[in-house]
């Protein structure tokens, strides 16, 4: 059963909506206005069902809440909380977040709670049946290319978690919206007028935080699982010359390693799993600056042997 | 002449000169450079071992370059060495 948008603000105040994203459902409430203008900006796409109308089991039973810190005066601005099961993992942020706590809320719910793949923090897009995995920290201008990507044909699986199967090595996508940070935003605005932007989030700890809604496309897919067959770590520089260089397996495997949530905790398997990958990949380093270089190189790789 | 004893149970992958080691007792993982696959080959956990042995059997190999992944063993804490 899918629900109209304009029901939508009801029933994020009452029971519920849940959103099928991938492997898992989240039920989400909220009575916050920004909430819903995310859930029907960004995630219109998706199958969403009222929570009374779900039969199959729910995994994330998130909430964004309005709170009132305790002692705090009258002219205190109200702030936003996020939800698992009614806990609150973390601190208040301002109201104004709202969007952005939402986002990071579920994005924590699978990094932290999942253990039936193995998890990298890593952008991931399929074209012609593989699959690339960006690994790369805060800052590398690994979401400024994945936004730039999905416009040019490839499909969205993940733009923060990769989540790899453990008896395959296939990748499971959780397309979600796409987080923009600061000058990112505009770039992206100017170079691709049509992408749908969810509300913004200003003065965060990471800027001015903004997520586009992913290729309908890509969410009609969500549920086909596909190879790996590139892993690279993209690093932009202003005004580097562009740089695509093969990169060595083992270190690839160890930056890999550093960048997975749950590899630790998944132990023997998590090597295992993570050697099969490697393995079977193609590995590269790339720096960039120019958007056109970068897209043009990315169409132009070929399937691993 | 040394003896070592292999005291971790261990996984590995060898890409050219290049092996990342993983230690299941431990759960560390290390890259690791020039390490002698025969040294790999040899591993069995609590299987022990002589330094001479290795020398003898692989004289293609350098001896330094033995006593230094033997080092290297030990301080990833995969062997340890029982007797000199």
């Amino acid at each position: 059963l899918k629900i109209n948008n304009r029901d939508i603000r009801h029933t994020l105040k009452s029971s519920g909506l849940v959103l099928d994203i991938g492997f898992f459902k989240f039920n989400i409430c909220s009575s916050l206005q920004s909430i819903e203008e995310t859930i029907s900006t960004l995630y219109c796409d998706y199958v969403h069902t009222e929570y009374d109308n779900v039969e199959e089991l729910v995994d994330f039973h998130v909430q964004v809440r309005q709170v009132k810190q305790i002692l705090s005066p009258p002219f205190f601005n109200s702030q936003a909380q996020f939800f698992l099961d009614n806990t609150a993992p973390f601190t208040p942020l301002p109201i104004q977040h709202a969007p952005a706590i939402i986002e990071w809320g579920m994005n924590w719910c699978v990094s932290s709670q999942i253990n039936t793949h193995l998890i990298i923090h890593a952008a991931v897009m399929e074209k012609n049946g593989f699959a690339v995995v960006m690994p790369a920290p805060p800052g590398s201008g690994k979401s400024t290319l994945t936004a730039s990507l999905i416009q040019e044909g490839w499909r969205l699986l993940s733009d923060e978690l990769t989540l790899i199967q453990l008896d395959t090595y296939q990748v499971s996508p959780f397309p979600r919206p796409v987080s923009l940070k600061n000058e990112s935003i505009s770039v992206i605005k100017n170079r691709y007028p049509d992408v749908v932007f969810g509300p913004v989030s200003s003065d965060t700890a990471k800027g001015t935080v903004c997520h586009i809604r992913p290729p309908t496309l890509s969410v009609k897919n969500q549920h086909i699982d596909c190879p790996i067959g590139w892993i690279i770590f993209p690093k932009y520089q202003v005004d580097a010359e562009t740089e695509f260089l093969p990169f060595g397996k083992a270190q690839t495997l160890m930056n890999v390693a550093e960048n997975c949530f749950n590899y630790s905790v998944l132990g023997q398997l998590g090597f295992d799993v993570l050697k099969n990958v490697v393995d079977r990949a193609d590995c590269y380093q790339f720096k960039y600056s120019n958007l056109d270089e970068a897209v043009s190189i990315f169409s132009k790789l070929e399937p691993p042997k | 002449v040394a003896i070592y004893r292999w005291i971790s149970e261990i996984s590995y992958v060898k890409w050219g000169v290049s092996s990342v080691i993983y230690n299941a007792s431990s759960g560390n993982t290390y890259l690791v450079e020039n390490i002698p696959s025969i040294m790999m080959e040899k591993y069995s956990a609590n299987c022990c071992f002589n330094e001479k042995e290795i020398f003898q059997n692989y004289t293609a190999i350098d001896e330094q370059l033995i006593t230094d992944s033997l080092n290297s063993f030990v301080k990833m804490d995969l062997l340890e060495k029982v007797e000199d």
